[in-house]
């Protein structure tokens, strides 16, 4: 049979044997959605908490507190040097005045209370946010150290302890969510695979009829493969549209009452996800009907 | 056409099915096989269609020794076998029209030559009026007719019916028979296994009379 032919005559037994099970295609479609879509859900929540994570630790600075009688030309070397270190992302220089007024602004002390802080010189401050590898505990404070060796730096102030805190108890909810994903992700796979598997049993005759009439393996596996891939794939696009419309109207204003969502900068799976997570639908689905048919080809 | 030399079959329970079978069919013939039942008048229409492999002996069905032949390779067989049973074996949820067409998608056949195909058989038997009705909701006579056409819209060589009345009525029985008479008439060679002596009563050619496994007479 000419490829073409073929090609076609697979596709019209596909349409036919998709037509006919309407209700049980419709049920296949739905149960690989809504498992995969709680799979995606989470997927979507893990990527987010680490998106939350990151921007987070991209905030992690250090703070350099300078000896308040240093003069001009000695903060012009000591920034310069600070800009020289490896794993100095920027650093900002705020005056003493600047630290004043930002300080009154964002604590609205009242003229008495800034009275009572008397007279005694404010120190000029060097703001350092850090590359990627430095927000690590170990790499960040090796930095600090070499930084409070440097000429005119009074005190440093990095949180260390906090950091390192905080930083177990980031990377412990990362693994617990990828791992719940990862866990979601195989009972998800185990579940289509078997739920078109058993649509296939269930039409064992056709197969058997098709043998009798001198089908080759691979004719008669053909539309059962393809509607393996189509209820897969369908189930697949289904799940995102789910996963979305739980982020969309579940996550989202969730988040927002709590007062997190701008903070966090939430978004949907990327697309390269959302399409990544619609093709392991299908090649689960392929290969849970390629599974039965093979079971039922020679009699 | 068909030709058995010393066919046994043994199944893995220990039961003889079919004991030192010699059969020979020739090219155009129409042959009933009978005997009560048990007598391995099945097992011997499934050993011609490849169904059940024969423990020892020789099948060689159309010019092709089936004998050891792998499963697999089997379908090449089947495409030159038209096969009816008594259950019709038909794919319910589907129409006529599409249920008789399958024979035709399997090997190739252009839509067109289907259709043109399948409307000629539906007016030879008779049901060109519910071409487009579901197997299901066709009577037993009906779903049988529909069943032959399926089996012969291709022209196989061969047309092997294993108890293809068992499920209807007498009047319908004959009705089966003549439209074999007719499949036969054409060319077809065919072989019917039934326990219905009336489908053979006024048949001109041979009748083979199975009693545990063995023919026992040819008539």
């Amino acid at each position: 049979m000419r490829f073409s032919r073929y090609l076609r005559t697979t596709l019209h037994l596909s349409w036919l044997g998709l037509k006919n099970n309407f209700m049980v295609t419709f049920a296949a479609v739905g149960i690989v959605g809504l498992i995969i879509s709680v799979f995606a859900v989470f997927l979507c929540l893990a990527v987010n908490v680490e998106n939350a994570i990151e921007s987070w630790k991209r905030e992690i600075g250090v703070v350099i507190y300078l000896n308040p009688e240093i003069t001009p030309e000695e903060l012009g070397k000591i920034q310069k040097m600070v800009n020289g270190y490896p794993g100095v992302d920027r650093s900002r220089f705020i005056s003493p005045q600047e630290a004043w007024e930002e300080l009154s602004r964002k604590v609205r002390l009242g003229p008495e209370l800034l009275d009572s802080l008397g007279d005694k010189p404010w120190p000029g401050i060097i703001e350092i946010k850090l590359q990627k590898p430095f927000w690590e505990l170990e790499n960040g404070a090796a930095l600090v150290a070499s930084l409070s060796r440097l000429p005119g730096v009074d005190e440093i102030d990095y949180g260390q302890e906090w950091i390192g805190r905080a930083n177990r108890f980031f990377r412990l909810v990362e693994t617990t969510l990828f791992g719940l994903c990862l866990l979601l992700g195989m009972a998800a796979i185990f579940v289509i695979g078997n739920t078109i598997r058993l649509i296939i049993l269930n039409r064992r005759d056709e197969i058997e009829i098709l043998n009798l009439l001198g089908a080759s393996s691979g004719f008669i596996a053909s539309p059962y493969l393809l509607e393996g891939l189509i209820q897969g794939l369908g189930g697949g696009a289904v799940a995102v549209i789910l996963a979305f419309l739980t982020y969309r109207f579940g996550m989202l204003p969730l988040f927002q009452t709590f007062g997190f969502a701008g903070d966090l900068n939430l978004s949907f799976l990327s697309l390269k996800t959302s399409l990544g997570i619609v093709t392991v639908g299908g090649i689960t689905g392929l290969l849970g009907s390629g599974l039965s048919v093979r079971k039922h080809l020679v009699l | 056409m068909i030709q058995l030399y010393h066919v046994n079959k043994i199944y893995s329970g220990g039961v003889h099915a079919l004991q030192d079978v010699n059969l020979r069919v020739s090219k155009g013939e129409l042959v009933f096989l009978t005997g009560l039942s048990g007598a391995g008048k099945t097992t011997l229409i499934k050993v011609l269609m490849g169904l059940e492999q024969a423990t020892s002996g020789q099948a060689i069905i159309a010019g092709i020794n089936i004998s050891r032949m792998p499963a697999k390779k089997l379908a090449d067989l089947r495409s030159k076998i038209g096969v009816v049973f008594q259950d019709f074996r038909l794919l319910m949820d589907r129409t006529v029209e599409e249920n008789i067409a399958l024979a035709l998608d399997i090997r190739g056949v252009e839509r067109a030559e289907i259709e043109r195909r399948v409307t000629f058989i539906l007016k030879k038997i008779g049901l060109i009026h519910r071409k487009r009705t579901k197997a299901i909701y066709l009577s037993g006579g009906e779903q049988q007719r529909v069943a032959i056409a399926r089996a012969t819209i291709y022209d196989p060589v061969i047309l092997l019916a294993d108890e293809p009345t068992g499920n209807l009525d007498p009047g319908l029985s004959l009705e089966i028979v003549n439209l074999f008479k007719e499949i036969n008439a054409r060319g077809t060679t065919i072989v019917v296994a039934t326990h219905n002596p009336l489908l053979y009563a006024d048949h001109p050619g041979r009748v083979f009379w199975l009693e545990n496994g063995r023919i026992k007479l040819e008539g």
